[in-house]
């Protein structure tokens, strides 16, 4: 971003936890319509540690929530204390953004998002990785028709959790959390940034572990138990008419999967992980197989040919990103939203967005839960196109 | 394949297209156990010409059906004749064993269920791919424990359709056929063999182009309507909770459309292409980076359509169970019509019919 704004917006920030620190360095950097004006943790020394880290002022919950000088607080809090904390922002007058997910049920999102237009203030959400350069130059391709009109969708996120790794990963299998609203919203997100609004869901979902061990000290040998389901896979209607897929799982072992396929009537591109903002795309087309037109590389194997895995298949295409932002730009849609507030432009990283997201993910545990299809009530416009450069 | 069966089954084939010379190169030259009668097939000239070929009879179907020394009926007929040359071969006392599937509806794959067991005949149908080396090995180090336990699949036939090199490619978009009843067939006879049978779907399907232009051959340039849904996705849950996710689709690009992956407690399978009866299997183990590609232990790795009519016919000789059974032909025409009908009426389907894992091979 260039030039200096004559009247940035003030941030305050609360919770200092570990993501805190890549969306100070980034809000005390990279963006000019920003000032932190302070950060605030329910751990005083938590949030003074940080203010010391970036010259910022370390002060209580109360306090910034109070000041009249702080126009956007950014809610970096557990996602239990999300709602709470944001409708208290809200009520204060400021605008609010809060970390993935917006809420943890629709009910608290709904209200939220009521207060603030009652109020006259935005709301924003993460994530903002659909901002990046990776998933904003997937965009550019999509509109400018490469792939003709986008038809279908897959999106995989596998891990086998966190308990081999997280010091004390308990909430991770706790209704709230599981892969689809820990990891979710970053395939969701960027789902709907380029498809736009999804209308209908159907899914199911298991637990295939009831307990987990955690394999770190201090906790080594500790039994989590499962409360949540930890495998979910679900189909996604478009309101486009595009069909997609997405799993999210925290019970297999994969190295290879892809993480994000947009398939279009003339051509397919496979994206980079959502969950980072630059990344490699690779396009594959109609015409890189018709160079070697073969029954064999369209989907069917008549009998008494060559083994399909020896046919040569054509070679993706790898494009680099044209936009700027391909490193950890966390705050993006902080200053996305700032922008919005200074200039009434609608932001992108929009709390109408994250409630669509929030929608879909709940919806797509109920749908099993229920035996049913589930009807996306809400909906939401496709982010504009972020400017390049921003 | 060594027999040391003194009588051989003595077998009929009715329809003599395309399929209809591998089933008998292998029935009449590899598998011991059969002895191929004739083959019949309404084009009166494309039986003889495979008769010929074969040295077998050539026969009307009429009289093939009513031949009295045969005593299973190979049916290659196309899918909607499947249920009806069935039904006439059981009223005349055969065993039936279709070309998949065994039926496209599940009315007419019940009643002949009930027909076979009325008349005290078999009924069996392809796709046989999971009696090859191929997944046969699959399973077996499925059930050596080499992933632990099963915990979700993913099975993905994903391609743009056969327009563009099949001369006469109508029938793959009409109800019957599509990505689901004609490829997917063998991705889902795979996993109700090897993880036994799904209890629920859900799905969302459309047919995302309205119309196909036939790229090569004399029709070139024909315009096709499309019937039935051509890109489906669905959910699955199999009976003993396994959670996995099938796609079948004519309508989207792509390169590896053809993968089939369990996943496990312990580590993960990648299966070979279920429209093969070889390899490769490949295994990553929990928390390993790299994997490792497997040995087949079994045998019929190349193409051994025929092996479920093998099968048959050393179930009619022995009286143990035919393993490409019509219940797993059924359960299987009932899964996919379950997908189907979710995705038409926005409601996840029980699949009501239910079957036992057919047994391994014999090593």
């Amino acid at each position: 971003m260039s030039g200096t704004l004559a009247n940035p917006v003030s941030v305050g920030i609360i919770g200092a936890g570990v993501i805190s620190d890549i969306y100070l360095s980034n809000l005390t950097t990279r963006f000019d319509n920003v000032r932190v004006a302070g950060i605030a943790d329910l751990m005083a020394d938590r949030a003074s540690e940080r203010a010391a880290k970036y010259g910022v002022a370390a002060i209580t919950v109360e306090e910034l929530l109070a000041d009249p000088g702080i126009d956007l607080v950014v809610n970096l809090t557990i996602p239990l204390a999300h709602a709470e904390i944001a409708l208290a922002a809200v009520a204060a007058g400021k605008s609010v953004y809060n970390e993935k997910p917006l809420t943890a049920t629709r009910e608290q999102g709904r209200e939220l998002l009521d207060l603030a237009a009652a109020n006259g203030v935005l709301v924003g959400g993460a994530p903002d990785t659909f901002l990046g350069g990776g998933l904003q130059t997937a965009r550019a391709l999509i509109d400018d028709g490469a792939i003709g009109q986008p038809i279908a969708a897959t999106a995989n996120m596998y891990t086998h959790g966190h308990e081999s790794w997280h010091p004390d990963p308990g909430f991770f299998y706790q209704p709230g959390a599981g892969p689809m609203f820990d990891m979710g919203p970053y395939y969701v997100t960027a789902l709907v940034s380029l498809l736009g609004p999804i209308a209908r869901v159907a899914s199911s979902a298991g637990i295939s572990f009831p307990e987990r061990t955690v394999a770190t000290l201090p906790k080594r040998g500790d039994v989590i138990p499962v409360n949540t389901p930890t495998h979910i896979t679900a189909t996604l209607d478009f309101e486009s008419g595009a069909i997609g897929t997405i799993t999210t799982s925290f019970d297999l072992y994969d190295t290879t999967h892809s993480k994000l396929m947009i398939y279009g009537t003339e051509g397919t591109l496979r994206l980079p992980d959502p969950n980072t903002f630059g990344g490699t795309i690779s396009i594959l087309q109609p015409s890189m197989f018709k160079a070697q037109r073969d029954p064999l590389s369209v989907g069917r194997t008549p009998d008494d040919k060559a083994d399909p895995n020896t046919v040569e298949k054509p070679t993706w295409e790898e494009l680099s990103p044209v936009q700027g932002f391909i490193d950890n730009s966390r705050g993006l849609g902080v200053a996305d939203l700032a922008r919005a507030m200074r200039e009434g432009t609608l932001a992108r990283a929009s709390g109408d967005l994250a409630y669509h997201v929030l929608d879909v993910m709940h919806a797509t545990l109920e749908s099993s839960d229920e035996g049913r299809h589930i009807l996306i009530e809400s909906t939401v416009e496709r982010p504009a196109p972020l400017p390049n450069p921003f | 394949m060594a027999s040391t069966i003194a009588r051989k089954t003595n077998v009929g084939i009715v329809g003599a297209g395309n399929i209809s010379e591998i089933y008998l190169k292998n029935l009449a030259t590899v598998f011991g156990n059969v002895n191929v009668i004739g083959i019949a097939d309404l084009v009166v000239e494309r039986a003889q010409e495979r008769a010929e070929k074969f040295g077998v009879g050539a026969f009307s179907v009429e009289e093939l059906l009513a031949h009295p020394d045969v005593e299973i009926v190979v049916n290659l007929t196309i899918p909607a004749a499947h249920a009806q040359i069935a039904s006439e071969a059981i009223a005349n006392g055969k065993s039936a064993y279709n070309e998949k599937p065994l039926a496209i509806n599940r009315e007419d794959g019940k009643r002949l269920l009930g027909e076979a067991a009325a008349k005290g005949v078999l009924v069996g149908s392809a796709p046989d791919t999971f009696l090859g080396g191929g997944l046969q090995s699959a399973r077996k180090y499925l059930d050596d424990g080499i992933i632990g336990e099963p915990v979700a699949v993913s099975a993905q036939m994903l391609g743009h359709g056969m327009e563009s090199w099949h001369p006469d490619p109508y029938f793959f978009f009409q109800p019957g056929a599509g990505p689901l009843f004609d490829v997917g067939v063998y991705y889902v006879q795979a996993l109700a063999s090897i993880l036994g049978p799904v209890a629920r779907v859900s799905s969302l399907s459309r047919a995302s182009f309205s119309e196909r232009t036939v790229e090569s051959g004399p029709k070139t340039g024909d315009k096709i309507t499309v019937n039935t849904p051509t890109h489906i996705m669905s959910s699955i849950q199999f009976e003993n909770g396994v959670v996995g996710n099938l796609g079948a689709s004519f309508d989207v690009w792509e390169t590896n459309h053809s993968t089939l992956v369990i996943y496990g407690s312990d580590g993960t399978l990648r299966l070979p292409d279920p429209n093969t009866f070889g390899g490769p299997i490949q295994l990553l183990k929990a928390g390993g980076k790299e994997w490792s590609e497997l040995p087949l232990t079994y045998g019929n790795t190349e193409n051994s359509r025929g092996l479920g009519v093998w099968d048959m016919a050393n179930a009619l000789q022995t009286g143990e169970k035919a393993r490409a059974n019509g219940e797993l032909g059924y359960h299987v025409l009932d899964i996919m019509a379950s997908v189907l009908e979710s995705g038409e009426n926005g409601h996840h389907v029980d699949v009501k019919s239910t079957v036992e894992r057919p047994a391994s091979l014999p090593l």
